[in-house]
């Protein structure tokens, strides 16, 4: 089955975009940016989705947004006075437990960002300090 | 039906040519394009990737030399760890003041140099952090390519490629670093040395563990035998790495990986490379099944991804925690006699409902509706309806549906255990309104009745009401779902003139599934089954055991009979010894179940074949042609070259009385099916009248429990493997003999209770007297040549019976009558028959030569054929053997000669 081309008017071969063979600064250079973009944007960019993902897991395992959807819904809908005074009992005792967890998970994982963020500025931080301190 | 391995019109190679400015599709022979003129892209419905030659030969350069950079940079790494370990106890030490006695260590632990080291290797932890998690964190990912439209393939073939229209990828970022490694290892002074790469790829663990899967050896004599070496698989110029890849990154995205891992690189090598696919044709395989077995390798990798919910890259669905319960009702006497089913399915690690997917979606709208949220599933025993409904539980349990039936569950309605439950307790109607009351108030489940016609004929022991009524107000005024499995034939007997009960559900039906989808589900039991039974199992033997199911189990649907013939095979294969299930175990299990011959043909059975011309010539005289048609389409049955839709053979056996038609018949089920094999005979002339079809199809209105008389069908049913014969078909009523269309033309028929049986495995004889009179003729009035006389009796068979039923016989076979020296032929086999019998008995009969000659010219009564001569040995010759054996004129041991006077 021979067909045209359709890409390019006079039929030539794209030519995708053409790396040159680095030399060995360029190397360096490139591998210091990549690791900077990995630890500073790639990487927050994934703690925080693991900080979401954490924050899921936390109220699904606790179903803290279904408890707090369905405060006001009487106790395994037992539509009677028991059922209702019951429900909120139980759920005003929960809710706080179960919320004080996911803030504390949360706000640990949040410090575990915030070290990330500050693990390379501060080892050369240390390594100057003790450079100097020789 | 061969199974469509689902490979077709995911992707297109094409190829690029700058010389003559053409674009084409590569075909099936794959090319290793050295020039840099030609190109080669892929497409898939959204995508095209493509590489060029500048690019690959930068990459590779590129990527040795960054290689290196990496490699010493990690070197460099690993080695300031070490200080920095011991560091880091020596300041552990000096916190807690073991030091204090030794001044110069505590002085160095203290000193700059010291601090100095300790960041050091905290970069090197960095560093070292960065390389090993920088492509797990973000791992490469291939686009999943769905199938083609017919429509774009269409347009592509009309009017050409239309790259503007998809996404453009490069091929090489998706070579892992792998991949990478073995192309530049083996690039040596710009050439690609293709049989070293195919050299160190098969000896990869990935690799072995795919051969082993696929039944297949791959060892130095293999190789040599098949010359597999470098002149096969030869050197080319660095310019075709890039058709490798793209053949590489072709079978990766067939095989539903995420990058382009070393082992599609040999998958290339295999389809490039005619002498690697003589290879696997050598050994019953083909690249299908390798790709199939890397599929299945991709799927576990991915399901043991998914079973992690810390992975950010996975996606997460919720599956409700321990609160959740709280907003739920109760459900205390209907758990007594109902199991939850989103309990069962996350208890076990399978996957239900492959194959069913449209289904799926339809009953996840069903039951997301506002009102009218009853489902009715109607299918056959076997399809998968049960699964189905698993499936919906596992995608509720992940989360996976809308947010109407979000958080729901499914509670299966155990009637057996209701019954015996109020039979102990209360009576089964407060009970059951206790639990629809249960299920109204509790606002989360579904209520699964599985085959749901057993609940008519249950009964309330008090009451005596069935279950079916005392149920039924609560299913057509229902405030909650309710999901109902059921069979066609059931649901035309209880449900169709239902009106109410009609109107109360939603139809879905529940079709056999592919043979593709019945693997797919085969492949997701393998680690189950290798577990419970401690056997490897090969996938030829997965896709034996469907094909077989699909073509010898008719009567149950895929993927039940599929699964249920896996699970014999492994069982047997537990007690038998064997280490490693092939197809060879598989056709074995399913031949000894059968009582027939299944699989290839092996040296018995062919020798066999060959001589059963032979043998059914010195057993029937005077009728080689007959025998010969016969005998072509047995071997054309056993080597697999028939049509599997339509019985093995279908002949008309055309003759006067007494030339050996049903003698035929008789001779080939025992030659061919074996000796414990029935025959089954119907003698038409009992079909004369329309109502005798029930003697066919099976009585329509009678109790099943009281029903004695066994149909045609019945007797299929028992014994499918036989000879089928249809005696004096022209006697028969013309509607009866329009079933024969059927069973001639697909193979099956269908009984009075719906119920498909299949013919396709039977030889189906029939025979006719039309036309006797004047094949008589042939013989006695020397006018009349017996080409001239097969000729009117022909005529006169296609004025008798309808051609479009005449048409659908493989062979219309006329039998010749017998001649004086036929008969002659005949008496001399009916005095061997005699003989045999009497060796038994220890006496020896002989006779002299001219015996069979003066019996036939004794015997003969024209018209009649061989069975007057039967008669004839019967009251002359066993008569006086019977005579004188109770004379005791000859006793055991002894030897007696027939004499002339016994028969003139």
């Amino acid at each position: 089955m021979v067909q045209k081309n359709f890409l390019t008017s006079d039929g030539r071969q794209q030519v995708l975009s053409e790396q040159k063979v680095d030399s060995n600064l360029s190397i360096v250079i490139y591998s210091v940016k990549e690791f900077l973009t990995w630890w500073y944007i790639r990487m927050p960019l994934w703690h925080l989705r693991m900080l979401s993902r954490i924050a899921i897991l936390v109220d699904d395992n606790m179903s803290l947004s279904i408890v707090l959807r369905n405060f006001f819904l009487p106790w395994h809908r037992d539509f009677t006075l028991i059922g209702y005074v019951f429900g909120i009992l139980i759920k005003t005792i929960y809710i706080p437990i179960a919320l004080t967890t996911y803030i504390l998970l949360c706000t640990l994982y949040f410090v575990v960002i915030l070290i990330w963020l500050l693990l390379p500025p501060a080892t050369l931080f240390l390594i100057i300090r003790s450079i100097i301190s020789i | 039906m061969a199974i469509d391995y689902g490979w077709q019109n995911r992707t297109i190679i094409g190829y690029h040519s700058k010389d003559s400015n053409t674009f084409g599709v590569v075909g099936k022979t794959l090319p290793m394009l050295t020039k840099e003129s030609e190109a080669l892209f892929l497409v898939t419905r959204d995508q095209f990737f493509t590489i060029s030659t500048p690019q690959i030969s930068n990459v590779l350069a590129n990527y040795l030399k960054y290689k290196k950079y990496y490699d010493s940079v990690r070197l460099i790494a690993n080695v300031l760890l070490v200080p920095g370990l011991i560091i880091a106890f020596g300041y552990l030490l000096r916190q807690i003041g073991v030091l204090d006695s030794i001044t110069i260590v505590k002085d160095f632990i203290s000193s700059g140099i010291a601090d100095t080291l300790f960041g050091f290797s905290i970069l090197s932890v960095l560093i070292l952090w960065h390389d090993y998690y920088k492509d797990k964190s973000h791992p490469v990912k291939l686009p999943k390519a769905e199938k083609i439209s017919s429509n774009d393939l269409e347009e592509i073939k009309s009017t050409g490629f239309k790259f503007g229209r998809y996404a453009h990828l490069e091929a090489i970022n998706y070579a892992n670093e792998l991949t990478s490694e073995i192309i530049c290892s083996h690039t040596i002074n710009e050439n690609l040395n293709t049989y070293y790469i195919f050299r160190e790829l098969i000896l990869y663990p990935e690799v072995q563990e795919m051969f082993k899967r696929a039944n297949i050896t791959i060892d130095e004599d293999i190789l040599d035998k098949n010359d597999v070496n470098s002149t096969t698989l030869p050197q080319y110029s660095a310019t075709s790495i890039r058709g490798l890849i793209i053949y590489a990154l072709n079978e990766s995205l067939l095989t539903l990986s995420r990058e382009i891992k070393p082992i599609h690189l040999l998958l290339a090598l295999f389809n490039v490379f005619p002498v690697l696919g003589k290879v696997l044709l050598s050994q019953n395989s083909s690249i299908d099944i390798l790709r199939e077995v890397v599929r299945y390798q991709s799927y576990e990798i991915d399901r043991k991804r998914r079973s992690s919910p810390f992975n950010p890259n996975v996606p997460y669905y919720k599956r409700g925690g321990i609160a959740e319960a709280w907003v739920y009702g109760y459900t205390f006497v209907l758990n007594k006699f109902s199991k939850n089913l989103n309990e069962e399915v996350a208890a076990v690690d399978d996957i239900f409902g492959v194959g069913h997917d449209d289904e799926v979606e339809n009953l996840i709208s069903v039951l997301g509706k506002i009102s009218n949220r009853n489902a009715l599933l109607i299918g056959e025993a076997g399809v998968g309806k049960s699964s189905l409904i698993l499936g919906i539980a596992q995608r509720i349990n992940s989360g996976d549906v809308p947010d109407q039936i979000k958080d729901k569950r499914i509670l299966q309605l155990d009637i057996n255990g209701l019954i015996a439950y109020s039979s102990k307790e209360k009576g089964i109607e407060e009970l059951l309104s206790k639990a629809i009351a249960e299920l109204e108030n509790a606002g989360d489940t579904i209520l699964y009745i599985d085959e749901m016609q057993e609940l008519v004929p249950a009964k309330a022991q008090d009451s005596g009401h069935s279950l079916a009524g005392i149920l039924l107000p609560y299913i057509l005024n229902s405030k909650f779902p309710i999901i109902g499995t059921v069979n066609y034939a059931d649901y035309k007997k209880y449900f169709y003139s239902t009106e109410s009960l009609k109107q109360s559900f939603t139809n879905i039906e529940i079709s056999e599934i592919s043979a593709d989808d019945a693997l797919q589900i085969l492949e997701t039991k393998i680690s189950n089954l290798e577990e419970n039974y401690g056997i490897f199992i090969t996938f030829p033997a997965l896709i034996s055991a469907v094909e077989l199911a699909q073509r010898y189990n008719k009567e149950k649907k895929l993927p039940s009979s599929a699964v249920q013939l896996i699970e014999s095979a492994c069982s047997w294969a537990q007690t038998s010894g064997v280490q490693i299930l092939t197809e060879e175990h598989v056709s074995k299990v399913l031949s000894n179940q059968k009582g027939i011959s299944i699989g290839s043909v092996n040296a018995q059975e062919s020798t066999k074949l060959m001589k059963l011309e032979e043998i059914l010539k010195e057993r029937i005289i005077g009728q080689d042609d007959a025998i010969k048609a016969v005998v072509e389409a047995l071997r054309r049955a056993h080597t697999d070259i028939r049509n599997p839709n339509r019985p093995i053979g279908s002949f008309l056996f055309m003759g006067p009385t007494g030339v050996g038609k049903t003698y035929l018949a008789k001779v080939v089920s025992e030659e061919y099916f074996g000796e414990e094999s029935d025959i089954i005979r119907v003698d038409m002339s009992e079909y004369q009248e329309i109502n005798s079809i029930e003697k066919f199809l099976g009585q329509s209105n009678s109790n099943i429990l009281g029903q004695t008389a066994i149909s045609l069908i019945d007797r299929i049913k028992i014994n499918p493997y036989t000879v089928v014969l249809f005696d004096e078909i022209e006697k028969a009523h013309p509607q009866i003999l329009d079933l024969f269309l059927q069973i001639l033309d697909e193979g099956r028929l269908t009984s009075t209770f719906g119920e498909v049986v299949d013919f396709t495995h039977s030889i189906i004889i029939c025979t006719s007297n039309i036309g006797s009179l004047m094949l008589l003729n042939s013989l006695q009035d020397p006018k009349n040549t017996w080409e001239e006389s097969k000729d009117k009796a022909l005529i006169e068979l296609r004025q008798s019976i309808k051609p479009e039923l005449l048409n659908r016989f493989d062979k219309i076979l006329v039998f010749h009558p017998h001649n004086i020296d036929n008969l002659s032929s005949i008496s001399e086999i009916l005095l061997q028959e005699l003989a045999k019998r009497l060796r038994e008995k220890s006496i020896n009969l002989s006779w002299n030569k001219l015996i069979p000659q003066l019996i036939a010219n004794k015997a003969n009564e024209p018209g009649l054929g061989a069975r007057p001569i039967k008669r004839y040995i019967q009251d002359h010759i066993e008569g006086n053997l019977a005579k004188e054996i109770i004379e005791g004129q000859i006793s055991a041991g002894e030897e007696i000669e027939i004499k002339e006077d016994w028969i003139i």
